[in-house]
């Protein structure tokens, strides 16, 4: 790999699945830093914040659906609203199971979502994950 | 001549009273008016409410016949769900017990033999196989609510002085204050009535405000066919759009990090208080409160 990723962003609500995630990602070796929230509202809090003058833009956000409070879905129509400068480069959607019949037609509808996957995320998973949305890495 | 008149009305009340026994009738109101001779036209009313009576008899027949394969499907479905708990009991539990005593054993024996990563791994293992013991017990606890409908008169006030002194060690720890109207005698599980109001003083003590002590007030309004019982407290509440979601079974709206729990003790509620005829729901505001309302019929 020709260049890392800068920023990977976790958002799970499960603590256990946040730290497994983050060993394959460092073992994938595909960025530099993987940051993990437990909770959408506290993943938009650091989307908004500027750290040494810029947002953290991360390359690739690896979001949960089912999650306590605001879950998936009502994170992205916050997400939306979000300056292009707060929002992440590429997202990808983590589920647990099958997308329930009534949430497909939903994810259809959100251009903000790239892509989805089942969880665990493996390492073949993450390179796949680059060679298509980061082909010049 | 005569003779040859009423042999042919004979012969036509026998066709009317045949047609009726294979349940069709060409007498109406009409064809009675039309028919000259008085005597027959009181019988052929009188065939008329017959007809009128069979059909009504043969459909509650009907009716009863498709209630009872109903009931049958009912009675089926009913053991099938308790073969599921039972099975949710003992085969789901035992290997979580399993995973849950190895990790255990090793966590005991080889805690910081390894790396951090380790360490966290063990920890992660038994914190999620004890979760899930405490899931399958909440669903099993939850499918087997009304299994027995055994009702009986239950004392709410003397349900709430037994309730407050079971809880005695929370309450004093936390501060909290509950206060108890009048409230009357309903007619219910008495088991099931001690879950409702455990799990709403429960949650108003759980989800406490961190700057106030919690204040917790009990009553109960007479309406006209149920008696409104209300809970309200000083809690964090929670945004109106989560007040259907929070009865759901498994759905929680915090992390279990801030809050511990399954996500089972309202979905309960709402099961007890449905089995009972009545229904539950809830108010709130975010930092200020939350008010349970639920009713039983009187």
């Amino acid at each position: 790999m020709k260049n890392k990723l800068n920023c990977v962003l976790l958002i799970d609500d499960d603590e256990s699945t946040n730290f497994l995630h983050e060993i394959i990602i460092n073992q994938a070796e595909i960025t530099n830093k993987v940051i993990a929230h437990q909770s959408g509202n506290s993943a938009l809090e650091y989307l908004r914040k500027k750290m040494n003058g810029e947002y953290p833009q991360p390359d690739l956000i690896f979001l949960d659906i089912n999650m306590p409070g605001m879950n998936g879905w009502e994170f992205l129509e916050e997400y939306k609203k979000l300056e292009k400068a707060q929002q992440g480069k590429f997202v990808v959607v983590m589920l647990t199971t099958s997308l329930h019949p009534e949430d497909e037609a939903r994810a259809k509808e959100m251009s903000e979502i790239n892509d989805f996957m089942n969880k665990p995320l493996t390492v073949e998973m993450l390179h796949e994950v680059m060679e298509k949305y980061f082909p010049d890495r | 001549m005569k003779n040859t008149k009423d042999r042919n009305i004979t012969n036509e009340i026998l066709n009317h009273i045949l047609d009726i026994t294979s349940g069709k009738c060409s007498i109406t109101e009409e064809s009675i008016l039309e028919e000259k001779d008085e005597d027959l036209q009181r019988i052929l009313s009188g065939l008329l409410h017959l007809h009128e009576d069979f059909q009504f008899q043969v459909d509650k027949l009907k009716k009863n016949e498709q209630l009872e394969k109903l009931n049958a499907q009912l009675t089926a479905k009913n053991r099938e769900m308790e073969q599921f708990a039972y099975i949710a009991s003992h085969d789901l539990q035992e290997p979580v017990r399993t995973i849950s005593n190895f990790a255990k054993l090793l966590n005991t024996n080889y805690a910081g033999k390894f790396d951090e990563t380790a360490d966290k791994s063990f920890k992660f293992i038994i914190e999620a196989s004890d979760r899930m013991s405490a899931l399958i017990k909440g669903l099993l606890d939850y499918s087997r609510i009304g299994r027995e409908i055994r009702l009986a008169t239950v004392n709410c006030n003397q349900l709430l002085v037994d309730i407050k002194h079971d809880l005695s060690a929370i309450i004093e720890e936390t501060k909290t204050v509950i206060e108890v109207g009048d409230l009357p005698n309903v007619l219910g599980n008495p088991t099931d009535m001690r879950l409702v109001f455990q799990n709403l003083i429960n949650n108003a003590i759980k989800f406490r405000r961190g700057d106030v002590s919690p204040r917790i007030t009990i009553n109960c309004l007479k309406q006209k066919k149920h008696w409104e019982f209300s809970c309200n407290d000083n809690g964090i509440g929670f945004e109106e759009k989560h007040n259907k979601k929070i009865f759901h079974i498994f759905q929680r709206l915090h992390s279990r990090k801030d809050y511990a729990g399954t996500g089972i003790g309202l979905s309960h509620c709402r099961k007890i208080v449905e089995l009972h005829g009545g229904k539950i729901w809830a108010e709130s505001k975010p930092k200020e409160g939350t008010t349970f309302y639920f009713t039983i019929p009187n």
